[in-house]
């Protein structure tokens, strides 16, 4: 049964178009590999898909559950079941972990989880995904180290149960125990609720240890080859240029000069910043 | 001096709590081996408040800035093995000029200064804060945290001098402000004088905007809006609220969370 389909979608950021008519399909229960080129518009699709207000739509649609998913607000959308493990998650200095996760928890149902179901959950989730339970007392993201940011996202995903998880790089900075408990955790949410999964990932590895029903490519913000798992390996051995030739398709080199965000957070002799307007 | 300076003593293990009104300047002397709080309610616009510390005691200083208050103007002089703590929480009143000067004047003494600073509107929020190190093996803390909205503006200097043969004096300052809106504003100057080697002086200070990043991240999972700003805000003026007493404590979180 489908639950996300993306048709003819097309999307820009900052007035350069990135997606250029993705049509991809995603069952319920179903663990979709996507892969790519750096800069090809992966983590653009997702970012779409979650809502970022950076990106716009020019075009296309997104229907979840046969609903206009582009009509609902981000929070609405985390509501409505679909999650998003962030390529880099943002550190929130002065936002206290257990309160985040209380309040994203709250958000997930009627009534208020108590104080204490909240903790027993939260201490055992931790365990799962191999974090201190001290960890929760601190500010969200704030000094934690790559590994321990992409863990974190594992946790608020098994703490929030969504029906779609979005991976976008989950395992890039993982050490090997790392990425074996993470795929540990997607595999038993699968299992136990029936989880469907979009996984982006560079590296096979992952996926030996997932083992998505269906992979598919993304070049140059389209989708331009689908089939299953074999398709993986077929990409871990031979790269992409094969699809350049085989497909007649030129595929772009990633641009270098990426723009740099306006970071005002550090330790700093003196600063002065006025926010931004936008 | 012209005017007549008050004076209080304060002594013994206890909870002292003072109204100031037209006591200006007003002076404390805390004798030696003693252990007080002291909550201090400030009600006239100009003040001048003078702190003497004996030995071997400790002192917890506790303000909550009111509305009518303009100039704050604080000396300490703190002695040996005495340690001097100042709770400064200041959400309501408009905009103000805080200066605190305390003097380690001797070894191990130690102080700190934590403060909860909202400014809003157009209000103009000034807090100086300095640490003299007259002599080695002394300690201070500067713990400031800030928000501010609309066109207001919140400026906090920190200052650590440290003099000549203070081996072994510590320094630390962390001051952090969020600015809330497009228009509002936030400074924050470290400055550490350092005229002695053998001495360990930090500073920290980010000044950040709610950044739409932050917002998105919280609102991705499903928290909405508003609780996303207020959950980012409340984190950093709610700490300071527990150095309070529970009566005070509970007043300082209704007032935050009334302003969100
Ligand atoms: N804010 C922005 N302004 C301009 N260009 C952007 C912006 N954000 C992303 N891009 C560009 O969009 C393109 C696609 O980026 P995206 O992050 O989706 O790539 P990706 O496929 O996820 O790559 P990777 O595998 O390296 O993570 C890149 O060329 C990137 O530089
Ligand atoms: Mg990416």
């Amino acid at each position: 049964m489908e639950k996300l389909v993306i048709k003819d979608l097309c999307a820009e950021v900052e007035g350069n178009q990135i997606l250029k008519g993705v049509n991809l399909t995603i069952n319920k229960g179903e663990t979709l590999a996507l892969l790519g080129p750096n800069g090809h518009g992966k983590s653009t699709l997702l970012a779409v898909l979650m809502g970022n207000p950076r990106y716009k739509v020019t075009s296309g649609s997104i229907e979840y559950d046969g609903k206009d998913l582009l009509s609902l607000k981000v929070d609405e959308r985390s509501k409505a079941g679909l999650f998003l493990a962030f390529q880099n998650p943002a550190e929130i200095p002065g936002v206290v972990s257990a309160d985040f996760f209380k309040g994203a928890i709250n958000a997930h149902r009627d009534n208020k989880i108590k104080l204490f179901e909240f903790y027993k959950k939260l201490e055992d989730t931790c365990k799962e995904v191999n974090l201190p339970f001290d960890m929760v007392n601190r500010n969200l993201n704030d000094g934690f180290s790559g590994g321990e940011k992409k863990r974190n996202e594992i946790l608020q995903l098994l703490l929030l149960n969504p029906d779609i998880a979005m991976l976008d790089e989950i395992d890039s900075g993982l050490d090997v125990d790392a990425i074996n408990i993470v795929s540990k955790c997607i595999n038993a949410q699968k299992e136990s609720k029936n989880t469907g999964f979009l996984i982006i990932s560079h590296y096979a590895r992952l996926f030996e240890l997932v083992k998505p029903d269906r992979a598919a490519v993304m070049i140059n913000g389209r989708i331009v080859e689908e089939g299953d798992a074999s398709l993986i390996s077929k990409i871990d051995n031979e790269g992409y240029e094969w699809i350049e030739k085989e497909l007649g398709i030129l595929i772009k080199k990633e641009e270098t000069n990426k723009p740099m965000n306006k970071v005002s957070i550090g330790v700093c002799a003196t600063k002065e910043v006025i926010k931004d307007v936008k | 001096m012209l005017n007549k300076v008050t004076s209080y003593f304060l002594e013994g293990e206890s909870n002292y709590n003072v109204n100031l009104k037209d006591e200006n300047p007003s002076s404390f002397l805390l004798q030696d081996n003693s252990n007080v709080t002291l909550d201090l309610e400030l009600s006239s616009k100009e003040n001048k408040i003078y702190f003497n510390l004996g030995k071997d005691s400790n002192l917890n200083l506790r303000i909550i800035v009111k509305h009518e208050i303009e100039n704050v103007e604080l000396h300490a002089n703190v002695s040996r093995g005495t340690n001097f703590n100042i709770y400064v929480v200041d959400l309501f009143n408009n905009s103000i000029t805080f200066k605190s000067i305390v003097d380690l004047d001797q070894e191990n003494a130690s102080s700190s200064f934590h403060l909860g600073v909202l400014s809003k509107n157009d209000e103009k929020k000034n807090y100086d804060i300095s640490f003299n190190h007259k002599v080695g093996r002394t300690f201070s803390e500067l713990d400031a945290y800030g928000v501010s909205k609309d066109l207001s503006m919140i400026k906090i200097n920190g200052t650590s001098h440290i003099f000549k043969n203070s081996v072994k004096a510590n320094a630390n300052q962390k001051a952090k402000v969020i600015v809330f809106d497009d228009e509002a504003k936030a400074i924050a100057n470290p400055i550490l004088k350092i005229d002695c080697n053998d001495v360990i002086a930090k500073h920290a200070c980010a000044i950040g905007s709610l950044k739409d990043e932050y917002v998105y991240y919280l609102l991705s999972r499903g928290i909405s809006l508003k609780e996303a700003r207020n959950l980012i805000t409340l984190g950093y003026l709610l700490p300071i609220s527990k150095h309070f007493s529970k009566e005070d404590e509970e007043k300082i979180i209704g007032l935050i969370e009334g302003e969100f």
